[in-house]
């Protein structure tokens, strides 16, 4: 579904990745793990077009995406749930989860129905679908950043540290959420630093440090590895 | 009063485009000049009807916010938001000079030598009940009321102007959901230098713009921002209104002399004791 070859990206003279190659297939969950700096989040970015490589290419359902802008690819299929969620605080919840299906067309019964099944996922968020998202807990801003994502009704969800700055308890519950969405055929790429969770329900993962890959296998032969181990698990 | 409909009319779209694009254009007033000026050749010298004009006018800005978008905006619109604001505010000064220098010069050459740009109603009063109401400030505040509330309606519940506003809180993250930023801010600025002009337009009706009052607009229309709260259109209306009347009873108690030092007074107690505006949310 989504293949990535020879990607390299330099910020400056600095490079964040070098010929990075990976592939995601259809119902997949794909977790791409490493230290901070590695150039996860670089990855995603140009993955969704934020970002333009300097060379290799992106490619999504067998189509070159060149260098096709974000909104196209949205409405291609892509979702990002960015790190540190980047909602928009003052917006209500409902208007943020609405804006979430901004690039895929504004069919109101279409953007209706995607919301009633946002709202049942996360029925916390229905709750408070009149409050500022500005107000919210951590763990809520991840839903709505989540929900948003799902309301494009993406067919690659990405996901960059979605448990970052949660509690244990919140993060078994977010996890949950997303192992749910794949029961229902989502495919999901996901970046995160919490090698542990992402290994567990992942089908295959990927270890990217310092710009390249250095590891690659099943997301049990990871969490096996000696190497991943020693290194990321402190086992 | 209805003096408040003219100073809302002068700010409200620029408190628009600072509020989505974070542009600070120095060039409003100037724009406002211009679109005074263009209704003034358009009625007075090619015998135009003045609705017909004000449509002249709306369409020539329209092509021209057009422009103003490509040249001004979109080349810093990805910048952040400090870079954006003092870019904008030092080639928009630029851009006020040339166009103010350029219509003073070729009016007085073409034109009249003696410019000064003002529009006039058939019926300058009407009666109501024994009271006689001036015709052009009722219409001023009718045209500040309603544009402003359509411009209101359409960033609160359009896509287009969700998009804006999603784009004013989280440029990123107004990416990641879609949001095509350049589609966004051509359509705000069309709309906006468009309205910028017909309000120049309707502010001609009371009193007459020669070609170098456009920075002072601009300078009128920040106090009035600053005090209603940036990006709160209402504020921009309540603003509008404060000034209105605190002009008024300057005028009044005072002397004329007097308002604009009340203008900075209050600017400056606002500013001490509200930095956010009357209306302002938290920033």
């Amino acid at each position: 579904m989504l293949a990535v070859e020879g990607l390299s990206v330099f910020y400056g003279d600095l490079p964040a990745l070098r010929e990075v190659s990976f592939e995601v297939r259809r119902g997949e969950v794909v977790a791409l793990i490493g230290p901070n700096g590695a150039g996860k989040t670089t990855t995603l970015k140009v993955i969704l077009g934020l970002l333009t490589p300097r060379s290799g290419e992106v490619s999504f359902e067998r189509k070159k995406l060149g260098r096709e802008p974000s909104y196209q690819r949205v409405r291609e299929g892509i979702a990002l749930v960015p790190e540190g969620r980047r909602i928009f605080p003052d917006m209500t919840v409902e208007e943020n989860l609405e804006l979430g299906a901004y690039a895929v067309g504004n069919h109101r019964e279409q953007v209706r129905e995607r919301l009633e099944r946002v709202y049942a996922l996360f029925p916390r968020l229905y709750e408070r679908r009149r409050q500022l998202a500005g107000t919210f807990s951590g763990g809520e801003q991840q839903m709505l950043a989540i929900g948003r994502a799902l309301m494009s009704a993406p067919k690659l969800l990405m996901l960059d540290e979605p448990s970052l700055g949660l509690a244990p308890r919140v993060i078994d519950a977010l996890y949950d959420h997303l192992q749910a969405l794949h029961r229902e055929g989502l495919t999901i790429l996901l970046v995160e630093q919490f090698v542990y969770g992402a290994l567990e329900v992942a089908d295959r993962g990927y270890v990217l440090e310092r710009g390249t890959i250095v590891r690659e296998g099943t997301g049990s032969d990871l969490l096996h590895d000696d190497y991943i181990q020693r290194t990321y698990l402190a086992l | 009063m209805t003096l408040g409909g003219v100073y809302a009319l002068i700010a409200f779209t620029l408190s628009v485009a600072l509020a989505t694009t974070h542009v600070l254009n120095v060039a409003h007033g100037t724009l406002m000049v211009l679109g005074a000026a263009l209704a003034t050749l358009l009625t007075r010298f090619m015998g135009l009807s003045l609705p017909l004009s004000v449509l002249g006018v709306a369409g020539c800005f329209a092509l021209m916010g057009l422009l103003f978008d490509a040249v001004f905006v979109r080349p810093i619109l990805h910048k952040s938001r400090e870079t954006i604001l003092i870019t904008s505010i030092v080639a928009t000064f630029g851009l006020a000079l040339a166009m103010e220098t350029l219509l003073g010069f070729y009016w007085a050459r073409w034109v009249d030598p003696e410019p000064s740009f003002s529009l006039s109603l058939p019926a300058p009063h009407i009666e109501v009940r024994g009271i006689v109401l001036s015709t052009q400030r009722l219409l001023i505040f009718a045209y500040a009321v309603v544009a402003i509330g359509v411009f209101h309606l359409v960033l609160k519940h359009t896509p287009v102007g969700k998009a804006a506003r999603a784009l004013a809180q989280d440029y990123e993250g107004a990416l990641i959901v879609g949001v095509n930023p350049r589609a966004v801010s051509r359509a705000i600025y069309t709309l906006g230098v468009s309205f910028t002009a017909i309000s120049g337009a309707f502010y001609v009706l009371t009193v007459p713009l020669d070609p170098y009052q456009g920075i002072w607009l601009t300078l009128v229309a920040l106090i009035v921002v600053v005090i209603g709260g940036v990006g709160s259109l209402p504020g921009a209306l309540l603003g509008g209104l404060l000034l209105g009347m605190i002009q008024a009873l300057t005028v009044f108690f005072v002397g004329s002399g007097w308002s604009p030092i009340m203008f900075l007074l209050v600017l400056f107690l606002i500013l001490v004791f509200r930095p956010q505006g009357l209306l302002g949310g938290r920033r």
